[in-house]
């Protein structure tokens, strides 16, 4: 379960540039709960992820998951139970090490590091079959250095590093944008089957309406640092893109193209 | 030519054996620089660190076993410090390790209490070893070779365990490290202290070996260091991580040799610095001339 509550943040505070981003904004995903996040550019996805995952530390809120209060947990101590996807493919994996160290290093997440080798043959058919899924040959490719691979590829591993501790809340934030649009659809695709395979809390910030309608069983809208609108369950179901852009009056240009 | 030759020719086992004291100043900065991406400057004074400590304790009266570790956990310190410096000042890296390195030449001369000491009595690591025999060369080669041959496997399996792979991660992508649990800050500390541990020893072997301490033998030495790794890494590459390990080991056997080869040939001891400078300056600016990126030293800042 996933709760932030009244988070405030405003970047430059008391200068000229002060630029509110979360303003009291209110959230509770409850476990398994799967939503979409909207809205226009700069209404706070991401800064509403940070404050979550610890990259940016609130002015005043709090948020916590499973009861635990993460509120002034560094990123590193929040990683226990906070996974995410970054929109950069280049953000969420260590480009110079090999796709099995960055998945030892992820399935390592939230627990003390030791002493021993970090890899061996039981973890790597483990690593194996998990990349298996993805369909991308990457099964084959242990020992390649992440740096070799493409920005699909790359952004698929990153999403099977951020699940494979099947972590209390999942984030993505327009993990797909990056991607060509065939490539998008691939990552996507496992994307969701992995999220519902396991069960997983998630938030997944989306400019792509029809991912929105679609995927998910709750769909919510920001807008100016606070929760517009939001609808679960069979409401969401009934739901099309015509009607959602009524709906959220929405006129945001960005919004509609995509 | 033939007498170039000789004079070079004789004095390889006397270069080799310094070679490899100083390919642990060399993998004490390697670490840093291409694990960590953090360009540490510290070795200039945690090097000679290193050599006080070890030179005042064994006047002292020390055990040479105890003054050696005593110069290592010191030399350590200093490196944890720079990283402090850095991450908690926000300090531009190349900055925090010049402030420490500066500060260090002062502590330095207090630690030793003058500029140049001189171990003349007392007993060293070498003779802790060989019972006292005397230190020739083969035993003093014999001691070293072991030594620099058990730092680097130790080094390459530390790097295989999940703590090293950690902190290769931090030094990577601090943004993906500290996604996947691991303490940026932590890392950073204890892997500057590691590399400037190594500093320290060297130093404190050195010392030893050559029978004095001097408060300016660190002067130079990173880019001495910089210079073996570079060749290092060109023999032997950098796709996988044992040869980035390796690589400061057999540069810094490579490029002595090549030093004492120079000198050999007649070039004056006092150019050197300047040789090796244009040497770095080449091989780090050469990709950008060809049009490359300086995809060598993009580092944290
Ligand atoms: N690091 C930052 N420094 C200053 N302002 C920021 C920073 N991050 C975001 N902002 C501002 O906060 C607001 C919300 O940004 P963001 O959360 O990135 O929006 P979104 O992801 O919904 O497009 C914007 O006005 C943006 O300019
Ligand atoms: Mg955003």
């Amino acid at each position: 379960m996933l709760e932030v509550k009244d988070a405030v943040k405003i970047f430059h505070r008391g200068t000229v540039n002060e630029r509110p981003a979360l303003n009291g904004l209110s959230l509770k995903l409850e476990t398994g709960d799967f939503s979409a996040v909207i809205g226009s550019n700069g209404a706070g996805k991401s800064t509403l992820l940070n404050a979550i995952a610890g990259g940016i530390s609130i002015d005043s809120g709090t948020v916590s998951v499973d009861g635990h209060d993460l509120t002034s947990s560094p990123t590193h101590k929040r990683a226990k139970w906070v996974a995410r996807v970054f929109q950069d493919p280049l953000g969420g994996t260590a480009g110079p090490m090999t796709i099995e160290e960055n998945l030892a290093l992820a399935a390592l997440r939230g627990q003390r590091h030791s002493l021993r080798l970090g890899l061996n043959s039981q973890r790597r058919d483990y690593y194996r079959d998990l990349l298996k899924t993805l369909g991308l040959g990457l099964e084959d490719r242990l020992t390649a250095k992440v740096e070799l691979l493409s920005g699909g590829q790359r952004q698929s591993l990153a999403l099977i590093m951020a699940i494979i501790t099947e972590p209390a809340v999942l984030l993505l934030d327009e993990h797909c944008a990056a991607l060509d649009p065939k490539t998008a659809g691939i990552v996507m695709d496992s994307t969701v089957k992995a999220i519902e395979a396991a069960g997983l809390t998630t938030l997944m910030v989306t400019h792509n309406m029809q991912h929105a309608i679609e995927y998910g069983n709750r769909l919510i809208m920001l807008e100016a640092g606070q929760l517009r609108l939001e609808m679960s369950g069979a409401e969401k179901t009934s739901l099309d893109v015509e009607s959602l852009v009524e709906r959220f009056h929405i006129t945001d240009d960005k919004i509609l193209l995509s | 030519m033939m007498e170039i030759f000789n004079n070079f020719y004789n004095l390889v086992p006397v270069t080799f054996t310094q070679s490899l004291i100083y390919a642990l100043v060399a993998a004490g900065i390697m670490i840093p620089f291409r694990i960590l991406n953090f360009p540490d400057l510290t070795s200039e004074g945690s090097f000679p660190f290193g050599g006080a400590i070890c030179a005042a304790l064994l006047v002292a009266g020390y055990h040479p076993i105890a003054a050696t570790l005593i110069a290592v956990a010191g030399a350590f310190a200093a490196g944890c410090c720079t990283a402090f410096i850095h991450l908690k000042l926000k300090i531009n890296t190349l900055l925090a390790g010049i402030l420490m390195m500066t500060m260090l030449f002062s502590i330095n001369l207090r630690v030793m209490g003058k500029s140049n000491v001189a171990l003349f009595d007392t007993q060293n690591l070498l003779e802790v070893v060989w019972k006292n025999t005397g230190t020739e060369l083969d035993q003093q080669i014999a001691v070293f070779v072991i030594l620099v041959i058990v730092i680097c496997l130790v080094l390459l399996w530390f790097f295989k365990t999940e703590i090293g792979m950690a902190m290769r991660a931090v030094g990577a992508n601090l943004n993906m490290a500290s996604a996947q649990g691991i303490s940026t800050w932590a890392y950073t500390i204890v892997g500057l202290g590691i590399a400037n541990g190594l500093n320290g020893l060297a130093g404190a072997i050195l010392v030893q070996q050559q029978g004095y301490s001097d408060v300016n033998m660190g002067l130079g030495i990173l880019i001495d260091g910089l210079a073996a790794v570079i060749i290092g890494e060109t023999l032997l590459g950098r796709q996988a991580v044992w040869r980035q390990i390796a690589a400061p080991f057999l540069g810094s056997v490579v490029y002595y040799q090549l030093i004492s080869l120079g000198l050999a040939a007649g070039l004056q001891p006092s150019d050197i610095k300047l040789a090796t400078g244009i040497f770095v300056l080449i091989t780090l600016g050469l990709p950008v001339l060809r049009g490359g990126s300086a995809e060598t030293m993009k580092l944290r800042e």
